[in-house]
């Protein structure tokens, strides 16, 4: 009598083989996903961190008087908007965060909860030693939170006032 | 009539066939992954770059254009590939660079300081960031080109960002 179907041994190869094609293309698979959810936050602070240094370089282009406070630490930026509003830049030290004051009131321009700001340096390079308005350098250093991802971004303005 | 047993030719070469396919495309697909993820990290930072390095030549532009005896001049500009950094105020001497778009060298790499400031290299070895301009002043109005290149270490593989401005 001719036997149909497969055999025992058959069926037990054929998922071996099955099980390893799965494990084999099943880490790149997680690795997709993987990838996915981690790029989706760095992405956001990538961006974030973009928007802020957009919008320093576009206030520090119009603004006057722009001095680096290097008698605390971290340095602070201070400059007259152009609104003539006495303005400032610093680095919170306490909560990773970059901090905008004007008129008295401060203001968060990063928050602490979607990423960490680890270093806000600013410099300004003079063209001669009786140069008065020189090249402001900003540059900002910030971790993801689960400490995976490094950005570090730098501007350097020339104020056209 | 003997019963046939076991795979046919065609069938296995199929089956190996199509086995292939799925694992290559599998790893491809990571590869591919690998290499984007790369080069996505570093976008924002390079365009940064690349805007700093027209700023750099636009702020030592401004501040020579006016100096006598023949304003507006270009003293401190003369046409040519220069490496800079947030720290360069003259572009005539010191600051020549053999980087070219067709091959980027350790005369134009950027690094970041001790305080997280992007600025040229003091060492030698395999960088991310390289930079330079190019002026170009065939025409009346001086033309700059700021090229920053991502450079990926393993591999080597390379993205450029490029932008244009012209001095008045």
């Amino acid at each position: 009598m001719i036997q149909k179907g497969f055999t025992l041994v058959e069926l037990m190869v054929v998922i071996g083989i099955l099980s390893v094609i799965t494990l084999v293309i099943s880490q790149p698979l997680a690795n997709v996903i993987k990838y996915q959810r981690e790029s989706q936050l760095n992405d956001n602070m990538r961006d974030n961190l973009q928007f802020v240094m957009n919008r320093m370089e576009k206030e520090l282009k119009t603004s006057t008087d722009v001095t680096i406070d290097t008698t605390i630490t971290p340095n602070k930026l201070i400059f007259t908007d152009q609104f003539g509003v006495s303005t400032g830049y610093s680095h919170s030290l306490n909560n990773d965060e970059i901090l905008r004051t004007s008129s008295g009131n401060t203001t968060k321009l990063t928050e602490n909860t979607v990423f960490k700001v680890t270093k806000l340096v600013f410099n300004e390079r003079l063209y001669s030693l009786v140069d008065s308005k020189g090249l402001v350098t900003v540059s900002i250093e910030a971790t993801s939170l689960n400490n995976k991802d490094k950005v570090s971004m730098q501007i350097s303005v020339y104020p056209v006032n | 009539m003997k019963t046939k047993k076991g795979a046919t030719l065609v069938g296995s070469l199929l089956a190996i066939t199509i086995l292939s396919t799925t694992l290559v495309s599998a790893l491809n697909l990571q590869a591919s992954i690998s290499r984007s993820k790369f080069f996505l990290q570093y976008d924002n930072t390079a365009n940064l770059l690349v805007a700093e390095g027209l700023e750099i030549v636009r702020f030592i532009h401004d501040k020579t254009k006016n100096t006598p005896p023949n304003p507006p001049n270009l003293t401190n500009i003369t046409p040519g590939v220069y490496q800079l950094d947030y720290n360069t105020i003259d572009l005539t001497t010191g600051y020549n660079s053999t980087c070219l778009t067709t091959g980027v060298n350790s005369t134009c790499d950027l690094e970041l300081d001790v305080n997280g400031r992007y600025q040229l290299s003091s060492n030698i070895g395999n960088k991310i960031f390289y930079r330079f301009v190019e002026i170009n002043t065939s025409s009346t109005i001086p033309k700059v080109t700021s090229t920053v290149i991502v450079k990926n270490p393993r591999g080597g593989i390379e993205k450029k960002y490029q932008a244009i401005i012209q001095l008045y």
